[in-house]
């Protein structure tokens, strides 16, 4: 019995060691430098929190728009996830596995890939542009598509999907559909029975896919650069420039923890919320 | 005295000749088929106020789909279903007055025990003390005091179907549809838990409906048996009655251990096994005789005393099988078709041998000549 044990712990200590050195260790690190100052292009020592005044007086627009472009995705796609999954697990009978496979086959193609081909289809000489154009609804090709914050979210929650799909299926995979008839036997309509035996035994399903999406989405830089134009910078693309050509880690830093202990805090308020509305009553 | 927890119909002081006149469920040619697949042949059913019903018969011969008709899960493909006097074929479950005890139970995992069964009631939003009041009563019926803020998940199975009973009885159904409640369940506990049912059943006088592939299960609850066959209603009575006189061949073999021996009538005169022969009225053509183990006794010598009115067929002894209150011998008769004899004579066990030579006999009343179709 004990012997079993200390086998497993051994057998968990490579994993363990990568952790600590490769994820424990450098978050540790930039998170005591997030206290530190640069002085001529050098680090230096410290303990001062103005590197979080200056995130937050700053880089405040930026930071409200990420959340808030975050936030649209990780809503618009836990809701679709959700009803692609209900479907798949509860309507679609045998279609169910393999629409699922093929909607989890878009995974194979890459993340740069899926960018390109929004795009291709939201650019000027783009697909939705030479359809209208074909079909004589506008004359010249509208530019409005693509650079802007609706092009971010659709490319974003386009490559989010099939990853928010996943945890949600699972968890209603693991519901079993005698409760279901129960619950209508006890006199619950269809809402009350999705209600109070679907959506509660859903949630950890929702609240993962939830944290995936929005985390994906707060922390992308390259979509926003890439599809988001010049006005829509998301506090990722600031992130990744402290760390490149402006060379400040310290408030690269405070914006990354800044960053994380906020989405924290959006995670856990979207968890008690939806189960606070999920809850036995 | 007596619990509060009612089913919503009356039941005493109700003669047979009313309960007849007035059945509290009523099958009018109800079937059910999927595609060119049928489950349920058209049927007829009456089920009467107070009544314990069992539907029996082996796997997949559409009892499930039976239930699910009645308790509003499926719509018939045929035929109408009333319950207390209305029609009720398109309501859904919802709004028809049974409760159902699903196969597996169907408890609602997220929930405590006390929530399970409280669930019903809040939906018709019945005032915070009646629910706890009802719930209580029900939780004590099924001998599940203390157990009310107990997730369902950490219950025995035996818990849990319990808690299945008293989800669906605290709704006070006109009718308690089980479907096989104690399948899940290991030997032990299903003894203890059809004692449980039967107590229950007592104690409020319901009428309730269940399912089982068990002939010994439906033959200790029941108080009515309905035997099916692939979809068809093959024998309805009481389980005296269908253990005595099975009206088919499936009947016999499906309640009870039954020897089964072929042969043929012809004017009045049946002949099984080439030696055998004897008078009884009936249509000419083929048919079963059939034996139970425990009508036909084993006799020792070469001309053993028999009965007057006994009929008696030579053999060996093949296989001796110590059940503990009784002792099964195999004895091949002529023509090496085995019949089984059981007997609790343990002076007769010490004289027999695997290879002995016997008699075995039976007075003709306890057997049954069953013509084939
Ligand atoms: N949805 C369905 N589609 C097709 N056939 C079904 C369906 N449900 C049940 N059946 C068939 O109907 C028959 C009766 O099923 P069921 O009532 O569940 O049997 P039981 O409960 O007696 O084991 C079986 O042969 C089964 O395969
Ligand atoms: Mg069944």
């Amino acid at each position: 019995m004990r012997d079993a044990r200390s086998l497993a712990n051994l057998m968990l200590l490579p994993s363990g060691l990568i952790l600590v050195a490769f994820f424990l260790l450098p978050v540790s690190y930039f998170f005591v430098v997030s206290f530190w100052r640069v002085r001529s292009y050098k680090l230096q020592a410290d303990a001062t929190l103005d590197q979080y005044v200056e995130v937050f007086t700053g880089y405040w627009v930026p930071l409200l728009y990420t959340f808030a472009v975050a936030l649209a995705i990780a809503l618009a796609v836990t809701l679709i996830a959700f009803g692609f999954a209900f479907y798949c697990r509860f309507r679609a009978g045998r279609y169910g596995m393999p629409l699922l496979f093929l909607a989890l086959l878009t995974l194979f193609g890459g993340y740069l890939t899926k960018i390109y081909t929004w795009k291709t289809i939201l650019g000027a000489e783009g697909i939705l542009n030479s359809a209208l154009m074909l079909t004589g609804l506008t004359d010249a090709p509208i530019t409005a598509f693509l650079f802007n914050p609706v092009a971010v979210v659709i490319t974003l929650a386009h490559y989010t999907l099939p990853i928010a799909i996943l945890p949600i299926f699972g968890s209603l995979r693991g519901i079993d559909e005698v409760p279901l008839d129960a619950a209508r036997d006890l006199g619950a309509g269809p809402c009350r029975s999705f209600r109070d035996v679907v959506l509660p035994q859903a949630w950890p399903g929702l609240v993962t896919a939830f944290a995936l999406t929005f985390l994906f989405a707060a922390g992308d830089y390259v979509t926003p650069m890439l599809v988001g134009g010049p006005n829509t910078s998301m506090i990722g693309v600031f992130i990744q420039s402290q760390f490149g050509h402006r060379v400040d880690a310290p408030l690269g830093s405070a914006m990354s923890f800044t960053v994380i202990a906020l989405s924290l805090a959006v995670i856990l308020g979207f968890a008690g919320t939806t189960r606070y509305f999920t809850r036995v009553r | 005295m007596g619990s509060r927890i009612e089913m919503g119909a009356p039941r005493a002081g109700r003669t047979a000749a009313v309960r007849a006149a007035s059945p509290l469920v009523l099958l009018a040619g109800v079937g059910k088929s999927y595609g060119a697949m049928t489950a349920v042949e058209p049927l007829d059913l009456a089920v009467g106020h107070g009544e314990f019903l069992a539907i029996l018969g082996p796997s997949g011969c559409g009892k499930t789909t039976l239930l699910k008709m009645i308790g509003g899960f499926l719509a018939p493909s045929t035929g109408t279903i009333r319950i207390g006097g209305a029609d009720v074929t398109r309501l859904g479950p919802e709004r028809r007055p049974t409760n159902m005890v699903f196969q597996g139970y169907g408890l609602f995992p997220h929930m405590t025990v006390a929530q399970n069964v409280a669930y019903g009631l809040r939906l018709q939003k019945r005032p915070a003390g009646e629910v706890a009041e009802r719930v209580a009563e029900a939780l004590r019926l099924g001998a599940l005091e203390g157990f009310d803020a107990r997730p369902v998940t950490a219950l025995s199975g035996g818990q849990q179907q319990r808690v299945a009973v008293a989800r669906a009885l605290v709704m006070r159904p006109k009718v308690l549809l089980l479907d096989e409640p104690l399948a899940a369940l290991d030997l032990k506990l299903r003894k203890a838990m059809q004692e449980e049912l039967r107590r229950i059943h007592r104690s409020i006088g319901g009428t309730f409906i269940f399912v089982t592939h068990d002939q010994e299960e439906a033959m200790g609850l029941a108080s009515r048996i309905v035997v099916m066959e692939r979809g068809c209603i093959v024998q309805d009575g009481t389980p005296e009655e269908i253990y005595a006189e099975p009206k088919t061949r499936f009947v016999s073999g499906f309640i009870g251990e039954a020897n089964m021996l072929p042969g043929r009538r012809e004017r009045g005169l049946v002949r099984v096994n080439g030696s055998l022969c004897f008078p009884d009225p009936g249509p000419d053509g083929p048919i079963t005789l059939m034996l139970r183990p425990e009508a036909a006794r084993v006799a020792t010598g070469e001309s053993p005393v028999v009965g007057i009115d006994s009929l008696a067929l030579r053999g060996q002894v093949r296989d001796i099988v110590f059940l503990g209150a009784v002792t099964r011998y195999a004895i091949a008769i002529e023509g090496g078709t085995l019949l089984h004899v059981t007997d609790s004579d343990s002076e007769l066990r010490r004289r027999l041998e695997v290879g002995v030579p016997v008699t075995v006999h039976w007075p003709q009343r306890s057997h049954r000549v069953i013509a084939e179709a």
